[in-house]
């Protein structure tokens, strides 16, 4: 899992840093106000850059989302810190010192949340140039609104004031403040990290859709995750305020967004502590006094030298070697390998079904007799199915679609298509590419939205919710083109799903409290027993490794993680080799419930003839027929339109 | 009257200059799928390269040697830019691999720098290209003036949009350009080579960059943060017309235009930074894909 539970070597890597700076703020704190205070005003600018910096390579690595807009996010910390400190008058109590820290932290979550609140729907890469926007905002804001600024913000506000005094230097109170925001940060996040919340980001990151699918909330999570990220920097800023004499835009330049982007690069989005590595690479200029030598130039240059990084270091990181090196570094830590995530195909083809690639060519009726004389070992085993007893539909209904329209333009995908699910039964959809039954199942999974007909789930309207909200109501399913999160392990998989529709609540996940430490052991458990109850081993790895059973197989451990009552299943036999189509049918036969009703979309007639109760047969949007096996079979229009 | 005349010749005056920038967004962005972030550094090499050739402290060379320079330092620039900070990244996955927004705005920060070397960050002023033609130097249109420099700047931005988009439509290499916009895969499997296209995207939104700053900078002189904030504003208006249309980078450019002409002849120009900076925000939360734009929809 990325950004996370770092190896035992990151951390005390990552400790060691930590314990070298202190020290050597301790050691190098001046005496005297006359003293050199170049090394303690350094590292104090270190940390001040590392907190945002791992907000954003945490937002980066984590959520999947680039922003070059924190630096508002700190500016609102500093106005926070300062201005409002000093304006407001609680019943004669004015939040100054470390309440205005408290302030700013609010404000910056706030400002956070409202940014997201609006923006977090957006695909990442729009995402990244609505926080570039708001960065623009930024100096715009002095010209338009000149009286905000300018106005002194840290006179007689002296954090630790009192320590400060004893230690006879002001700059001690900083430089510890700094350390302990930065360690507040870094707590906070690792919390996050760890919990339900950050693996459904990272499930969120790797692919939105069937994250929404398992009942996650994407765009309330990346909003928390967001504003979660903006308090953080806030604090930073709000520090950077009582340093600086007065709250300018000086503070924050556009370019300073960018420097806690390559902060954050620099020391690995992927690691948590990432970042303060970057700001200590990106600070040591300082540690010597300025005006002499290659600090001189580099301080000259520095939009040179951030735009050289800016540009060496992102295809670093997609380099294999660096990647391998970076794995060996933090084992647990894997680079990100969206690279390997599915395109999903666009459905402006103007083919409802969108007949993709993965999908089996359109002479099929000729495909599927042959495939039905082949596979005999298929047969063999649906005949030991086919002689269990099976439980008679006539439990309760669980989901009823009335009359359902789907249309594409001008295009019907459905057409006045209608069924009722009860509980205990299985049914196979079929029906030739492009006669809608990955549509009928993107509109029983709520990806797409009917514009005619109803469907009710447990007796509930459904018309109108989307996919997070029908699997928590109970419906569940598997995608014909293989939708994994390949940051997260098989067992993350399962324990996203497992732990959506109730996540840990906020503070015990920030805070790391026993409840979310229990309920990540107890999801482990309970991923554990449903891997072993597909048939999946080698729950800890990467599912890169996994062939194609696996994947399959993993799908639907994660779809049984949401407990559902009704269980879609999307073509789970493509891309299999025949030879395994024999575990799968004795798979979905595992899977019958005497609560719980199963959807098979499949091309492979014997894996259906195996399998289910009934069938419909769909063909160009609308139903073509409906009945049991031997019905279908002998239809006259089933026979034409799609067997051959 | 004169408000109405006013807001005509101001939105005219600066949509051409955002049009101009917001089809260099669009161009590139049909293409490779990102978003140029260096394109308002381009456009400030152009107008260093115009200040270098006719500046009366530098070369001092004619006008007609200086727009020739500018075009191609425009072109060389936004060139260099694709070779620096996109090709080596490899395949654009617009799902996953946000760093591009971060190496193009870099290889911007590195151009500007590089100018740096020469020039001083401050605004340097430039004679305008064209002040008369035979002696003739603008007419008034009810009371508000129009200078023949004016007069160049919509005329080559109604030259360049418009053989633009007759070549989009009508010209073998118009094909070529919008088979590769919709699918890059498909249109390489028919024998069409992606890369040249897209190089060739570069150089028109280098030319565009270029012309806009041949235009610009005698207007308001040659700076570093002037240059790259209109580059920012003109994405504002690549998205409110949809990023990867040039009609709709043209349609955004003039339609931004128009709001800050009203900004200006209601005496509220204060606002309009961070008004428009707003707007930026508020398109994307509402509608990304900008209004020519078209929604790409996720299937499962």
């Amino acid at each position: 899992m990325q950004s996370a539970l770092p190896s035992k070597k990151g951390l005390i890597v990552a400790a060691c840093l930590f314990v070298g700076i202190v020290l050597i703020g301790e050691t190098q704190a001046p005496t005297s106000l006359t003293s050199d205070r170049t090394i303690i005003s350094a590292v104090t600018s270190m940390l001040i850059l590392a907190t945002p910096a791992i907000a954003v390579g945490a937002l980066t690595g984590r959520g999947g989302i680039l922003s070059l807009g924190h630096s508002f996010f700190f500016l609102v910390g500093a106005f926070g810190a300062t201005l409002w400190a000093q304006d407001i008058n609680l019943f004669g109590w004015h939040p100054v010192g470390l309440w205005s820290f408290v302030l700013a932290a609010i404000f910056g979550a706030i400002a956070g949340a409202i940014v997201a609140l609006a923006t977090a729907r957006l695909r990442p890469f729009f995402l990244t140039l609505a926080t570039f926007a708001l960065a623009l905002l930024i100096p715009s804001l002095e010209v338009s609104f000149p009286s905000l600024f300018g106005r002194g913000a840290s006179t007689g506000n002296v954090v630790f004031k009192d320590l400060a005094v004893a230690r006879g230097n002001p700059f001690l109170g900083e430089y510890y403040m700094a350390a302990i925001i930065f360690a507040i940060a870094a707590f906070v996040l690792g919390g996050y990290l760890r919990s339900e919340r950050g693996r459904a980001m990272g499930a969120i990151r790797d692919d939105s859709l069937s994250a929404e699918g398992v009942g996650i909330r994407v765009t309330v999570r990346r909003t928390e995750f967001f504003a979660l990220t903006c308090s953080l920097t806030a604090m930073a800023g709000a520090l950077a305020a009582h340093r600086a004499a007065e709250t300018s835009v000086q503070l924050v330049a556009v370019q300073q967004s960018f420097e806690f982007v390559i902060a954050a690069f620099l020391g690995g989005i992927n690691h948590l502590f990432g970042g303060l590595f970057g700001a200590v690479l990106l600070r040591a200029k300082d540690l010597s006094s300025a005006g002499t030598g290659p600090s001189q130039w580099l301080g000259d240059h520095t939009f040179a030298v951030l735009g050289l990084m800016g540009l060496a270091i992102p295809p670093l990181l997609t380099n294999p070697r660096v990647k391998q090196w970076f794995r060996s570094m933090f084992a647990k830590n894997r680079a990100p390998e969206s690279d390997t995530v599915e395109t999903p195909p666009t459905a402006k083809s103007g083919e409802p079904d969108g007949a993709s690639a993965t999908e089996a060519p359109p002479e099929l009726g000729a495909l599927a007799q042959e495939e039905l004389a082949s596979v005999s070992a298929a047969k063999k085993a649906a005949v030991a199915v086919k002689d269990a007893p099976r439980p008679e539909p006539q439990g309760r209904v669980l989901l009823e679609a009335k009359d359902i329209g789907l249309h594409f333009g001008g295009l019907a995908a459905l057409d006045g298509v209608s069924l009722t699910l009860r509980a205990g039964e299985v049914v196979g959809l079929i029906g030739p590419n492009g006669s809608g039954k990955s549509s009928f199942i993107n509109v029983m999974a709520g990806i797409y939205h009917h514009q005619h007909g109803h469907l009710t789930l447990n007796g509930e309207d459904v018309d109108k919710a989307g996919p997070a909200f029908r699997s928590r109501a109970g419906i569940a399913r598997t995608y014909q083109n293989v939708r994994s999160w390949p940051g997260l392990t098989p067992r993350e998989h399962i324990m996203v799903a497992a732990g959506a529709k109730a996540p840990v609540d906020l503070a015990s996940s920030l805070l790391t409290l026993p409840t979310s430490v229990s309920t990540t052991k107890k999801l482990s458990a309970r991923a554990q027993e449903l891997a072993d109850s597909v048939g999946l081993d080698r729950i800890d790895g990467t599912v890169d490794n996994y062939s194609m059973p696996s994947l399959r197989r993993l799908e639907i451990a994660r779809a049984l993680a949401v407990e559902p009552s009704v269980l879609l299943l999307d073509e789970p036999a493509a891309g299999m080799h025949p030879d395994d189509l024999p575990q799968l049918v004795e798979l979905v036969g595992r899977l019958r419930n005497p609560d719980r009703a199963i959807v098979l979309v499949e091309h492979h007639m014997d894996v259906i003839e195996a399998t289910v109760d009934r069938i419909i047969v769909l063909d160009q949007g609308q139903l073509l027929a409906s009945g049991d096996m031997e019905t279908i079979k002998n239809d006259p229009a089933v026979r034409e339109a799609y067997l051959g | 009257m004169t408000d109405l005349s006013q807001i005509l010749v101001t939105t005219l005056k600066e949509g051409s200059l955002l049009a101009l920038l917001a089809v260099a967004f669009s161009v590139v962005f049909a293409t490779t799928r990102l978003v140029n972030l260096a394109t308002g550094a381009v456009s400030l090499a152009a107008a260093y390269g115009l200040l270098w050739i006719t500046g009366p402290d530098w070369l001092g060379g004619p006008a007609w040697l200086g727009v020739i320079v500018a075009l191609i330092i425009g072109v060389l620039a936004s060139v260099a830019v694709y070779y620096a900070a996109i090709v080596p990244f490899g395949r654009f996955d617009p799902t996953s691999n946000i760093g591009w927004i971060l190496t193009t705005f870099a290889a911007g920060l590195i151009l500007i720098e590089i100018a740096g070397i020469w020039f001083e960050n401050r605004s340097l002023p430039v004679e305008p290209v064209l002040s008369s033609v035979f002696g003739w130097t603008g007419f008034n249109l009810s009371g508000t003036p129009v200078r023949v420099s004016e007069l160049m700047l919509v005329v080559s931005t109604a030259l360049v949009i418009g053989v633009l988009v007759w070549t989009e439509r009508h010209s073998l290499s118009g094909r070529l350009f919008q088979a590769v916009a919709q699918d890059s895969d498909a249109a390489s499997l028919q024998g069409i080579n992606p890369r040249m296209v897209v190089v060739r995207s570069f150089v028109i939104a280098g030319v565009c960059a270029a012309v806009a700053a041949i235009n610009m900078a005698p207007a308001v002189g040659v700076n570093q943060t002037t240059f790259q904030l209109v580059g920012f504003k003109a994405l504002t208006a690549a998205l409110i017309g949809g990023l990867g249309s040039i009609r709709g980078g043209a349609l955004g450019g003039f339609a931004l235009g128009l709001f800050v002409a009203v900004l200006r002849v209601t005496h509220n120009q204060n606002l309009e930074d961070p008004l428009l900076f707003a707007a930026l925000l508020a398109i994307l939360a509402i509608r990304p894909q900008g209004i020519l734009g078209r929604v790409a929809e996720e299937k499962a």
